[in-house]
This record gives structure tokens, sequence and C-alpha cells, in this order.
């Protein structure tokens, strides 16, 4: 509802969506139906090969590691044409794009910077080693263990949801490398190579039925020193500024995509066959229904567009950030729920998985499954809502049991 | 598209100046002691509102306004909910704002001044008696050479009892009209209505065989848009409001969480309460995005404005609603006395929902172009 940011380039604008008309194959989600991971993975590689040609796979970063800085107003405006293009997500990439890079940048050497911005954007995929079966909110409880042996490390341990961790050529991994300090500042932060002798990724099969992440296991695994991120014991610190660009940026396409590929969408489904969903288009009860997720759409929308001005301006974005993810996972989720009910049983029937795209795929009862991806990962909305409490509010926090 | 933008100093320094004034003259007990006075508003806090210029802030500076924006204006009607002033602030500028849009120049020039000076309040009666905003339940009828006659009532109208002037919305023989009428007029009625949040002041208007001609007629039925416009105006000032009474409502809440102890602990470190305060914030920093596009959409060209205000009145009212609420249980026992200050804000945000259109309504006006396309 032309805020600032929407404001001007429109030209800009124009350019997305003819490259999208020109790049993107009508089909492609026919052709991503209930396919194998090969297929996945090279349809993901030659998206990226589209994208990186124009300059658009990596648009935040600088250009001398093969970004195009483009500026925030211009990474907004194509995302949000991306998305109404129907185009495919770059899902391989996210945490390499959007976790890994922005720790190499922020406190990588120049030769680690070297070795790893530019294969990325040439096809190296990232997956990201924090959770373990014994750390998940507590995420600084994690037992991992990395010793050292002159210039290198011995890793063993388990980490767990490490998504397309079968599919990566590198992992950013968290271990613990000091077992006296203090459990978040004994953490040192790894860049480790997948192929490395005595790893071993697991697939674990989610709720509905998709393999996407995994169980992974260290095993002897022998790491270079060069490929530790920032110092050693200073792991936590990285991590936590990694969080939160993360949260910052990847959701804002979630946002736009969620309005459009998914409440207006779900209502011209509706509107244009009433009858299949067993009802008129004008039943009260799903006018509130869907009139409120609408509005709770746009007002994220609304929100995120507020964050990015924030960030523009110079502003702290941390705290927007945060309830971008809570309220973006939650309105996806009563949504996504919504359509399942309204779908009725029809919608119940156990479809084709449909890859590369985002969190709203049409098929309402996978996405509402989905949506626990969201609301438990990237930190749980519980966990979300203590930071909320403690580091915006400024409430005490809870007497800690443990160390 | 053309858009007046606001410059973050000005309105930084409307805000801080906004709250000067009103922690000096309207703390809880100012408000009060106003409420119980025969005014019903603090009197003394009218005139030095008119002084500092905020009638004008929206007013071009052609027509001798502040040339400011309805983002600036905004910041003084969020504070003015946070502290619970009674005062008809957001009334008068509602008129106001009304008769800047009005292409009747003669007499916009002719009220303008006096309204901007603080010295006459016009209010706007453009709900049915009910005070819905669906339908209008004035009938304007034409009686020749220029002449209406106005009978019908409208409801809920804001400060229509202190007012001077009432621009009243009216069905006319070709459609909406918007016309001025003096409240001294012969069949002008204005009958005070209590309603439960004791820091607002509404009232009947009922009109029998007024006498009005084109000479007072804002906007004819060629401009049926400057009526959605002003309920538009008034739907995104009301929740302007009602966001200045949740995010106060809060800050209290967090507040007491620090400085209230049981099981030796303060009640905020429990995470029962955090969860709660955390939801109540998120409430807050999404109905300020939704308040914030609301105001910007004032001040842009006038087609974009309904939506907007729709849709900050489809979220804001029942999120201001659910934090008032929330702030109460926060406060247990205490919250639950008129002595603390909890119910005026979950009474403000309370009538801020009803006023100038539910949510319901809102949503379906915001539903009704997808469901038909």
């Amino acid at each position: 509802m032309g805020t600032p940011v929407q404001e001007a380039l429109a030209s800009f604008r124009t350019e997305v969506r003819e490259w999208c008309t020109a790049t993107i194959p009508a089909d492609w989600r026919q052709r991503q139906t209930g396919i194998d991971d090969r297929t996945y993975v090279e349809f993901q590689q030659w998206w990226r090969g589209e994208l990186q040609a124009k300059g658009w796979m990596a648009p935040h970063w600088p250009q001398e590691w093969g970004g195009s800085a483009l500026s925030l107003p211009e990474q907004v405006a194509l995302f949000e044409e991306l998305v109404r293009a129907d185009a495919p997500r770059l899902s391989l990439w996210q945490v390499g794009l959007y976790n890994a890079a922005p720790a190499i940048i922020a406190v990588g050497t120049p030769e680690q910077k070297r070795k790893h911005l530019p294969s990325m954007l040439e096809g190296k995929i990232w997956c990201q080693g924090f959770s373990e079966p014994g750390a998940g909110s507590d995420l600084a409880s994690l037992t991992t263990r990395a010793e050292r042996h002159g210039d290198e490390f011995i890793v063993n341990g388990q980490k767990v949801w490490t998504s397309n961790g079968h599919l990566a050529d590198w992992c950013i991994l968290l271990a613990r490398t000091d077992q006296e300090a203090p459990k978040r500042r004994g953490i040192t932060y790894f860049l480790v190579d997948m192929k490395s002798p005595g790893i071993e990724a697991r697939t674990i099969k989610d709720m509905s039925g998709e393999r996407h992440f995994c169980e992974t296991f260290f095993t002897d695994v022998v790491i270079p020193i060069e490929n530790v991120l920032g110092d050693v014991n200073d792991g936590w610190r990285v991590t936590q500024s990694t969080l939160a660009s993360e949260r910052a940026v990847t959701i804002l396409e979630q946002a736009d995509a969620l309005h459009n590929n998914g409440i207006l969408k779900f209502v011209k489904e509706v509107t244009s066959a009433p009858e299949v969903f067993g009802m008129h288009a004008d039943d009260p009860y799903f006018i509130e229904m869907i009139g409120q997720l609408y509005v709770d759409s746009t007002v994220l929308k609304m929100l995120c567009d507020q964050m990015i001005t924030e960030i523009l301006s110079g502003d702290d974005s941390v705290g927007l950030a945060s309830y971008v993810k809570v309220f973006y996972s939650e309105v996806l989720q009563r949504f996504t729920a919504a359509a399942t009910t309204f779908r009725g049983l029809p919608g119940q029937v156990v479809k084709e998985s449909l890859t590369s795209t985002g969190w709203v795929t049409g098929d309402w009862y996978v996405d509402w499954l989905h949506s626990w991806g969201w609301t438990i990962g990237g930190g749980t909305n519980e966990i979300m809502r203590n930071i909320i409490s403690e580091q915006l509010l400024g409430l005490p926090r809870e007497p800690q049991v443990t160390a | 598209m053309s858009y007046r933008v606001a410059d973050p100093q000005v309105t930084a320094e409307l805000k801080s100046s906004a709250e000067r004034l009103l922690q000096r003259k309207s703390d809880s007990v100012a408000v009060r002691a106003a409420i119980d006075s025969p005014a019903g508003f603090d009197e003394s806090l009218w005139p030095a509102v008119a002084k500092l210029g905020w009638l004008a802030i929206p007013v071009p500076e052609e027509l001798d306004g502040a040339g400011a924006t309805f983002t600036d204006l905004g910041v003084l009607l969020v504070a003015l909910g946070g502290h619970f002033t009674p005062l008809p602030f957001a009334s008068a500028v509602l008129g106001i704002s009304a008769l800047t849009r009005s292409s009747n120049g003669e007499l916009r020039d002719r009220l303008l001044g006096p309204l901007m000076g603080g010295e006459q309040r016009a209010v706007v009666a453009v709900t049915a008696r009910s005070g819905d905003v669906n339908r209008l339940d004035v009938k304007a009828t034409a009686t020749g050479a220029g002449r209406f006659l106005m009978s019908g009532a409208s409801g809920f109208v804001a400060d229509a009892a202190s007012a001077s002037h009432l621009l009243v919305a009216a069905d006319g023989p070709e459609g909406p009209l918007l016309v001025a009428v003096d409240v001294a007029a012969p069949g002008v009625k204005v009958e005070p209505v209590q309603v439960m949040d004791r820091t607002r002041q509404l009232a009947t208007v009922t009109l029998t065989d007024v006498e009005v001609s084109t000479a007072d007629v804002l906007t004819d039925h060629t401009e049926g848009s400057v009526l959605s416009w002003v309920v538009a105006a008034g739907a995104a000032m009301s929740m302007a409001d009602a966001f200045g009474a949740a995010e106060a409502a809060l800050a209290r809440t967090v507040a007491y969480g620090k400085e209230r102890f049981q099981f030796g602990r303060p009640i905020g470190s429990f995470q029962a309460v955090k969860h709660k305060a955390a939801d109540m914030a998120l409430r807050v920093a999404t109905s300020r995005a939704a308040v914030d596009a609301a105001l910007r959409a004032l001040d842009g060209p006038g087609a974009l404005a309904p939506a907007a205000a729709s849709v900050a009145k489809a979220y804001v009212g029942p999120s201001a609603i659910e934090v008032c609420s929330q702030a109460i249980q926060l406060h247990g026992g205490i919250g639950y006395t008129w002595e603390h200050d909890a119910h005026f804000f979950l009474k403000r945000a309370r009538l801020d929902d009803a006023l100038f259109g539910s949510a319901r309504w809102h949503r379906r006006e915001l539903m009704a172009p997808l469901l038909s396309g």
C-alpha cells in the first residue's frame, strides 16, 4: 500500500518480470512433482545457474564475492517479483546463503572467503550442524566434541535436523572445544567438508512422509585448523549474529508467498468452484475465517516493510525480526489448518509431493504439516517468546537450574 | 502517486511535546477529575492543545494549516490514547480534515479558521442510528431552489454535545451528501449517551426537518469518495487511539511484572507471564505496522485510504482489546479495581474497536472484491 519501500523501482521490477517470463518453464511445477533427489538437485542447480548468471543468486552480497550488491529495496522487489512469477525457490542454498555466508563474511579469513563464497555461487551446497538430540532449544548445551591434536581437530558426536545433510558438500558445525568453560564459552564454529571420512548423514522422514533433513554422525572426523571460523571457543557469538540475519532477510519472500500464493490463491480456489468445497462462496464462516487470515497476512507484509524501513534507516532490526518469525509461522499454521479444514476429505487424499517450492505449495494439508517446521525450527516460538520478553521487554530471566 | 511524507524529525518533536504535555496535564488524577467535571473533559487542556497548533496539523499550508501529515497527527492520537485523555481532539481534527476535502470553498473558508483556532468544533455524524457505518439514517429531501430538509438520526457521534457544528452525512435525492449543520439550528437535537468508556462523550443526533441549502453542502453525491475517505480517516484515527491504549497497557504490565514479587521472584520472571507479555508485544508490534500504514494512506490518493483503514480496523481493534484484557489479567486483583488505570485502557480499546465500523464489517469490505472476482 504505497510504503516508501515499494515506491520507485518500477523499471527494475519490469526487468525481473520479463526475465522470469523468458526463463522459468511454465510447467516446472508438474515436472518437479513426485521426483527423486537426483532430479531435484539437477533442477535446483539449473535454477541456481540461471539466477547466478543474472547476478540474483546472492543479490545482497558485495560484488567482489560474486553478488550484485543490490540495495535493500531492490532485494525486496526482486523477492516480490519472483514470488509473483511463481518462480521456484532456491531451497538447496538457503543455509549457505543466509546462514553460512553471513558468518563467513562477518568473521572469516580472506582465505576462507576466497575459498567458500565463490564456490557457493558455483553450486556447493551447505548444511547446518547445530542442533543435537540433547540440545534443541537449549542449543548451548551441545555435546559434540572437537579435540585439538596439533593443527587438526578430531570431531565426535551427533547432529540432528540437518536440512539437506545428505546432499550437502559443506557443513557449518558447532562443537564443544572446551569442556571446562561455561557452556556458551566453550563452543567453536567449524567449516566441515562433508566428504571427510567419518561423516554419515541419514535422512529422517518428516511427518509429511518426505525426507529433507538428516541425523548426521561424526566419528573421528578430522578438521584442519584453517577451517575454524572466527576464534576457537567463540562460536556462540558468531552463531547469534548469523541467526538474526537469517530471520531478517529470508522471511520477506515467505511472507509475500503466504499472502499471494497462499491466501489469495485459496480464495480464488473457493470462489471459482465453491461446490468442490461443499459451500457457497458467500458462506459467512468462510468469509470471517479467511478475512481474518487475509488481514493477518496483510499486516505481516506491513510489519516486514517496517522492518526493512528500519534496517534502511540504520535502526536495530533484531527486535522486529523476532516478531516477524513468530507471526509469520503462526499465520502460516492457522491458514494451512483452515484451508485443510475447508478442503474436506478430498484434501486428505495423498498426492505426490512437490519440490522446489516454498512453504505454500497449494497442497494445503502437506503445507499444514510443514508449518511446524516454522513454529519449531529456527528457535521454537516458545524460545522466541522468551527472547521477546527478556531481550525486548526487559523482563527478568527465569532462575537458572543448570550452569 | 503523490504522497505527503512525514519528516521524521517533525514527528519525533511532536511526540515528545505531546508526552511532556500529557504527563503533566493528563495523569490519572487529572483524568479522573475531568470525567467527573460538568464538561466531562479537561477544559484547560483544550486551549493548550489549540495553542500548540495540533488542530491544524493535517491541514495544507494553502489553507493556513501546518501542512504536516496524518503520520504526525497519529503520534498525538497515540499519546492521547496512551494517557486515556478525555478531550474532543480526534473528533475535532476529523471534522477539520473533512472540511479540507470539501469542494465548497466558501463554506470551508468560513468554518476552518475558528475550528483550527479551537474556538469552535465541528464533528462528523456519518453513522446510522445504531452507530454503524454501513448505512445512513438521515435523509435530505429537496424542496426546490437548492434547499433541503434533513430528518433522521445519527448515533454514537463523538463530542456532538460540545460541538458548534455537525457535519452530517445524509441520503440525498441523488446520493449521499455531507452537510454542515449548526447545532443551534431549529430541529437539531443532541442527546448525550453515557458509554462505559467514561473518557469519551458520545451523543445521538436527531434532525427533524432541519433546513439547509447547497451553500451548506461540503460534498455532494458526485464526490461519494469523500464520505468514504472521512469514514476511513475516522477508522484509522480510532485505531491510533486504540494502539496508544494497548502500547501503554503493555508498558504498565511489563513494569508491574518487574516490581511485583510473589514466591520470592518478580512475577515477570515466570514463563507463563512472560509468554503472555510476549504475545501482547507481538500484537503491539503488528498493530503499529497496521496503524502506520493506515495513517500514511490518508496522506496519499484518497482511493487507497479505505482499504488500509479497513486492515487496521480489522486487526488493531481486536488486538488492542486482547492486549488490554491481558493487562488486566497480569495485574491480578489490583487490575480488577476502579482505582487502577488498567480498565481505562480496556474500555478505550473496546470503544475504538466499535467506532467507525466493526472489525467484522471491515473484513467483509476487504473480502468483497476478492469474492466477486
